[in-house]
């Protein structure tokens, strides 16, 4: 599994790692048509507002002990065992009221999908030969270790 | 709670979507998982999804609650069995509901662990009693976290308990809907929510009354975080449920906002970007073309400057225009209110006032004024910073190179260095901004001469200001924007006008009111009252009371259109460079000067026609407004003065400068910015210096802010200003006639008024035969917003004067500029900017400054 080390301080919360997020799990992977696409790309990092530093770029961790599969009642998010990835089953999740999984993850690294059925979350970009995200911070927040 | 119709809910719903059914025979049985499976005209098909996959338990007549997640909202709907198809496949259909919305994060009221919730009885475990923390709680449920599991489908009493607040215990029965596990701080907890079982009088009072101190504790933290106005204050709260977006909401929903922006290192200007520098050094140190740092932020910053001076500069323009048309033919709607000064400016401008008529003199005028804007003129006239400035700062200023020749050549200079590959060094393309600065003043000195010339100089005069001067008795006509070209012809005709909105209904006629600059210019002439400054311009549509706006240009945002559109609002857009984004509510009125008459009697018509379609429910107005006296132009100033001594009226000035009653002048000027509390700094600032016996005189929105908090009012001479300042302001407003004090801030105008100040700073330096950088004068823009206050801000720094600027400027991501700006400028022309977001610390700077100047002067401190 890649890992990727998150440095807060050099965060500038210039998003462009949302867009290039949504932009590789768009169709096309290419800006100007993904923007037209439906259902609309969707990133899975998000730039939150933190109380000690300027932004705090959330992103899955892939944890080793996830609260999210302990807190998913359909048992609908699992552990890959061959990428060590956590995984959600789309079927099985049909989407709780509350967000079982999104409140229970410590980061807040969840992210409610637009039409409000299911969380989408950080995936390290497996198809790609480094995750969106590492290769467009103008400042290397991300890391791969 | 919002009642849905059936096509509303239709709207929302689509057929696979999942919803919960609650099954209760006066208390709940069970909770269970469905489906939607078709959508009928009347009715609802759903399947049920979990086992028991049969419907058996459902009988004809059955009434159930189907519970909806919608976005972050839950409607409830409760409908009547009418048909159980297929009872094996568990699919039932329900009919003649209404949905109601229960819970919805938005009006949902968060509720802090301070308050506690027993649950008394438990179904099926029993009767355990558990304990645990409400979270969330409005009319139709609550939510709350507790150790222990409680089964779907139970039965519990809650009784509610508060510490804090002054309302009585009550139990309230309930249904669990959901238990679901969360981890606190590593703790594994549970998160219960609960519907309200159907409420009986007492209970719904208890829980209403609950759910309100809730709601109203949470606004009013929020509210008074947000803003300084108590009147502002007053309908964000009110407003709230009508979840209308503000300002602050937006600014809110921004953040974070992005650091590169911030730092003033993205450059976008050519097609090769966007670059950004990585401020951390460790990326990018130059954009594409080789453009460091400091080039970019030169740029950007030189951008802001000839933006923000060609708004002054189009206002002075259009008003010249006025004149101009008034001296070649007859305008009805315009006449030369001020003959004094306008006879007064043509001698200054080296003409000559005999043997003429007044409209032969104002086309004199005119072409003199507009004579001002053009590059390479025959030079007939005089420049018109000649007339204005000292000698002294005119020939430093000249030596610089920053005396602008003409009024339109250094913004389109501006603009051409900046542009790509052109100037790129730091210290010219600032000294290039200082001289387009310098045309932002004459700019703004034109517009206010002008505006004083056709509309007439302001003398003290009294009003009110605050959301609450909207009136729910009369038809609320808002002037918004800057241009006293349209707001005052609107003011005249509301005036004549009036018994037809008596007529129409409204007993208490037309009340004219102001927002933002254009308000203050009726505030000074004609003591229309301000409702509100840049910031809270959306909630006076928010009042629900403001039946027609009319704006001109500048500042205006583009929120109000999308405002007026949620409520029965009107805006008129008057001006063919002030357009408005298109909705049903917005329509553009072009202000046409040969007759402006009949477009105002159209924008007053339809603000009475909009005044019927007010929404009573809706209309929230705060009580009492604020009494400010205002309209203190140089003119005015020096005939209070004349009063003591009427020979040379600048001397007791002096004399009181000299004696140290009066230790300085500081001018407050600038916009709202919603990113800080609103007129908060601006507050701080001007009592903290008028505590220190600094006069204040102010522009803008930040006198709007000074006149809603109460500063401009005699009293506040008596309670806010120190000792020696309130004795001189005695004396004065003795001497002007007036039954006490004179206010401790004085309100010059709007922010082209600005002019106004410099006219009594320069009186002073050429008095004391001192330049302009020695007088104990300091200007504070404590919360910019617009291009225009990083203009004006310039343009007092070449002046000479130390000026605060209370956001942080978009110049940081480069020590160079930022030095340059703080410090070496200050060699150059002997002002400087500070820049600093804290308004207590500011104030000790700007006294430092006042009195390391009165030190350098031989005057005491």
């Amino acid at each position: 599994m890649r890992t990727i080390s998150v440095n807060m301080k050099l965060c500038l919360a210039c998003k462009s790692c949302e867009i290039h997020c949504a932009l590789a799990h768009s169709e096309s992977k290419d800006l100007f048509r993904a923007l037209r696409e439906s259902p609309e790309p969707r990133p899975r990092v998000r730039v939150n507002p933190s109380q000690r530093t300027r932004a705090n770029p959330a992103q899955c961790k892939h944890c080793k002990y996830p609260q999210c599969i302990r807190a998913c009642e359909r048992n609908a998010i699992c552990k890959d065992p061959e990428s060590q990835l956590i995984v959600i089953n789309r079927e099985a999740c049909a989407g709780c009221e509350d967000f079982a999984c999104a409140s229970a993850c410590p980061f807040g690294a969840m992210l409610l999908e637009k039409d409000m059925h299911t969380t989408l979350f950080c995936d390290r970009c497996q198809e790609l030969a480094e995750p969106a995200c590492v290769g467009v911070c103008p400042t290397g927040v991300f890391k791969i270790v | 709670m919002y009642e849905k119709s059936m096509d509303e809910l239709k709207n929302l719903i689509d057929i696979g979507m999942s919803v919960q059914v609650m099954v209760h025979d006066g208390q709940v049985m069970g909770v269970y998982d469905a489906c939607v499976v078709e959508i009928g005209p009347k009715s609802i098909y759903y399947r049920l999804i979990n086992s028991p996959n049969r419907c058996d338990f459902l009988q004809f007549g059955h009434m159930l609650t189907v519970l909806y997640f919608v976005n972050t909202s839950c409607f409830r709907y409760t409908g009547e069995v009418v048909s159980i198809d297929q009872p094996d496949a568990g699919c039932f259909e329900l009919r003649d509901g209404i949905a109601e919305e229960v819970i919805s994060n938005r009006r949902r009221v968060r509720v802090e662990s301070d308050i506690s919730c027993e649950c008394l009885t438990a179904r099926p475990e029993g009767n355990g009693s558990i304990e645990g923390s409400i979270r969330d709680l409005d009319l139709g449920g609550a939510a709350f976290i507790s150790d222990t599991f409680l089964e779907p489908g139970s039965q519990v009493r809650l009784r509610f308990r508060l510490p804090n607040m002054a309302l009585p215990e009550f139990d309230i029965e309930a249904g669990v809907i959901y238990t679901r596990p969360i981890l606190i701080k590593g703790r594994k907890k549970y998160r219960i929510g609960m519907q309200f079982r159907t409420l009986r009088d007492g209970d719904s009072l208890g829980v209403s009354s609950w759910v309100r101190q809730c709601r109203e504790r949470d606004s009013v933290t929020e509210a008074s975080r947000r803003s300084a106005d108590p009147s502002v204050r007053f309908v964000m709260m009110s407003a709230r449920s009508d979840s209308v977006e503000t300002m602050w909401d937006r600014a809110e929903k921004m953040q974070p906002q992005c650091a590169f922006g911030e730092l003033g290192v993205c450059c976008h200007t050519c097609l090769q970007g966007p670059c950004r520098i990585d401020p951390f050094g460790e990326g990018s140190k130059a954009g594409i073309c080789g453009a460091s740092a400091s080039t970019m932020i030169a740029k950007n910053f030189a951008r802001m400057v000839a933006v923000g001076t060609s708004a002054h500069v189009e206002h002075a323009r259009h008003l010249s225009e006025v004149l101009m048309k008034l001296g070649n033919q007859k305008l009805s709607a315009y006449k030369i209110t001020d003959e004094n000064k306008l006879r007064y400016l043509v001698k200054r401008l080296g003409g000559s006032d005999s043997k003429t008529t007044l409209m032969q003199l104002t086309a004199k005028l005119a072409e003199m004024v507009l004579d001002q804007f053009i590059p390479l003129r025959k030079n007939q006239s005089g420049n018109w910073l000649d007339y204005v400035l000292p000698a002294k700062r005119q020939n430093k200023l000249d030596k610089l190179g920053v005396l602008p020749s003409d009024l339109y050549s250094p913004i389109v200079e501006l603009a051409h260095r900046s542009s790509s590959g052109v100037d790129t060094n730091p210290k010219s393309l600032l000294l290039s901004a200082m001289r387009c600065a310098m045309a932002d003043l004459a700019g703004m000195h034109i517009a206010t001469e002008v505006s004083d010339i056709l509309f007439g100089t302001p003398a003290p005069i009294e009003t009110m200001a605050g959301l609450s001067v909207i009136r729910a008795d009369a038809v609320n006509l808002a002037v918004h924007g800057h241009n006293p070209m349209v707001g005052d012809v609107i003011c005249d005709e509301a005036r004549k006008m009036n018994p037809m909105a008596v007529r129409a209904g409204a007993p208490g006629g037309i009340n004219v009111i102001g927002v933002c600059c254009a308000g203050n210019e009726l505030l000074l002439r004609h003591g229309i009252p301000l409702a509100a400054n840049f910031a809270s311009q959306e909630l006076a549509i928010q009042t629900g009371a403001l039946d027609a706006v009319a704006v001109d240009y500048q500042c205006i945002s583009p929120g109000i259109a999308e405002a007026a559109a949620c409520y029965h609002t009107r805006i008129f857009t008057t001006m063919p460079v002030g357009r408005l984004p298109e909705n049903k509510n917005v329509e553009h009125i072009e202000f046409d000067l040969k007759k402006p008459e009949k477009q105002a009697q159209k924008i007053i018509k339809a603000a009475i026609a909009s005044f019927h379609n007010r929404k009573p429910e809706r209309i929230m107005l705060p009580a009492e407004g604020q009494r400010a006296l205002v309209g203190f132009s140089m003119e005015a100033i020096v005939s209070a003065l004349s009063n003591l001594n009427a020979k040379d009226p600048l001397q007791p000035l002096l004399d009181q400068l000299a004696a140290g009653n009066i230790q300085g002048i500081a001018l407050l000027g600038g916009c709202n910015n919603v990113l800080v509390r609103q007129d908060h700094s601006i507050l701080t600032l001007a009592r903290t210096l008028i505590q220190e016996n600094v006069l204040v005189v102010t522009t803008g929105c930040s006198a709007g802010a000074c006149a809603k908090s109460g500063l401009l009012t005699g009293q506040a001479a008596l309670k806010t200003a120190g000792g020696k300042l309130r004795s001189v302001l005695q004396t004065l407003g003795e001497a002007g006639g007036i039954d006490g004090p004179l206010p401790p801030v004085l309100h010059m105008g709007s922010c082209v008024n600005n002019a106004r100040a410099v006219d009594v700073a320069c009186a002073l330096a050429s008095r004391l035969g001192v330049d302009m950088d020695e007088i104990p004068v300091v200007v504070s823009i404590p919360e910019p917003t617009t291009e225009k206050a990083v203009s004006i801000a310039l343009s007092a720094v070449t002046l000479g004067f130390p000026v605060h600027v209370g956001m942080v400027l978009p110049i940081m991501g480069s020590a160079l500029f930022e030095s340059m700006l703080k410090e070496e400028i200050g060699q150059w022309v002997g002002g400087h900017m500070i820049i600093d977001s804290n308004p207590i610390s500011a104030a000790g700077n700007l006294l430092a400054q006042i009195r390391s100047r009165r030190k350098k002067l031989g005057l005491s401190c």
